[in-house]
């Protein structure tokens, strides 16, 4: 691995972890979501401080040279990462339907209860008119 | 002093009566509320036969939002203080009484703890609050003995910190945060109970990602923080 990509890789997981925090700062991120990009900027750094791990990891898979290991590394923490997110994106709106669904029952039950009412207040009244 | 009990209740069907006909009988000078987490059992009914003073999320949103709930409701009624009392009837409220004591000190934050008295069991179970105890210790120079305990009071000025901001959980990293930030946690000595009845949701999957995500929280994340 050349130092350049080394240099880069740093780069990235230091401007990943900077943003992370920063939006956490500003009070835009809930804690639970900086996991994974902690997880993310440590393995690049290692990496990067220990190119030895991708040139052992490429001559393990046969991959033709060292960085392509550490592409593919990469590779597999963004699916990993967008499958997680699938997961949670059709979590979300689930709980939006249910959400949706309780809101239209309570309307309606809550509209049935107080029609109920009103018969009643003026079956009250009729009878006061006897 | 005006002082909420906050019940957060997840599928406790078996338990919260017991609980709430407790504070009602023995405890009547003290309001509570009842956060019912989108339970899918009766839970929420049980609460309603029984004219229990009760929120009811319509879907399960954790137990923090379910606290912040308890939380908002307290600072719109404009109570003076409040207490987190699980609905398992692991927590009891005689203890209540010794922690406002505490909290009138001139303590913003006062942790019903276990340990500190006893000694802390080595358990496996321990073990993720002893490494919690040191996190914080580390990051904040501050011993507590039971920074997991769910028996917290909190006072006026917590209550609206909690109510307006995220990231606010009822969890030890807010406690880690606060403690950095100055705020003063105190701990009072109670003994709990194993829980009545029913199950906890917590599994070793779930304790093991949850001591994970404390410890990064504590250790990293908190000290970037800042409070408005």
């Amino acid at each position: 691995m050349t130092v350049l990509l080394r240099i880069i890789l740093v780069l990235c997981s230091l401007s990943t972890s900077a943003i992370m925090l920063r939006k956490i700062r500003q009070s835009k991120l809930q804690i639970e979501y900086i996991v994974f990009w902690v997880f993310f900027a440590v393995i690049l750094i290692i990496l990067s401080i220990f190119p030895d791990l991708a040139v052992w990891g490429s001559n393990a898979l046969g991959i033709y040279s060292p960085p392509n290991f550490v592409f593919l590394i990469i590779l597999f923490m963004m699916i990993i990462k967008i499958f997680l997110s699938s997961i949670e994106i059709s979590n979300l709106e689930y709980r939006i339907k249910e959400l949706a669904q309780k809101l239209a029952i309570d309307e309606a039950q809550s509209k049935n209860s107080h029609n109920k009412d009103t018969e009643n207040e003026s079956h009250t009244e009729k009878n006061a008119e006897k | 002093m005006k002082l909420l009990i906050i019940i957060p209740a997840y599928n406790e069907e078996a338990n919260i009566g017991k609980v709430v006909e407790n504070i009602k009988m023995n405890y009547p000078q003290y309001d509570y509320i009842v956060v019912n987490d989108g339970s899918r059992d009766m839970t929420s009914g049980i609460c309603h036969e029984n004219g229990y003073d009760i929120l009811s999320l319509p879907i399960n949103l954790g137990l923090a939002v379910a606290f912040q709930t308890g939380i908002r409701y307290a600072w719109l009624n404009d109570y003076d203080c409040v207490v987190q009392l699980d609905a398992d009837g692991q927590h009891l409220p005689n203890y209540i009484g010794p922690m406002l004591e505490e909290l009138q000190k001139g303590n913003d934050i006062v942790i019903g703890s276990r340990f500190l008295m006893k000694a802390k069991p080595k358990s496996l179970r321990m073990l993720g609050s002893i490494m919690i105890s040191r996190a914080i210790r580390l990051t904040t120079g501050v011993k507590l003995t039971d920074p997991t305990s769910g028996m917290r009071m909190f006072n006026h000025n917590m209550i609206r910190e909690f109510a307006e901001n995220i990231n606010y959980g009822p969890e030890p990293d807010t406690i880690s945060f606060l403690l950095k930030q100055g705020v003063k946690i105190s701990e009072t000595a109670v003994e709990m109970h194993e829980r009545l009845g029913g199950k906890s949701y917590f599994n070793a999957v779930k304790s093991i990602e949850y001591m994970f995500h404390m410890l990064l929280s504590i250790l990293v994340v908190q000290n970037f923080r800042v409070r408005y």
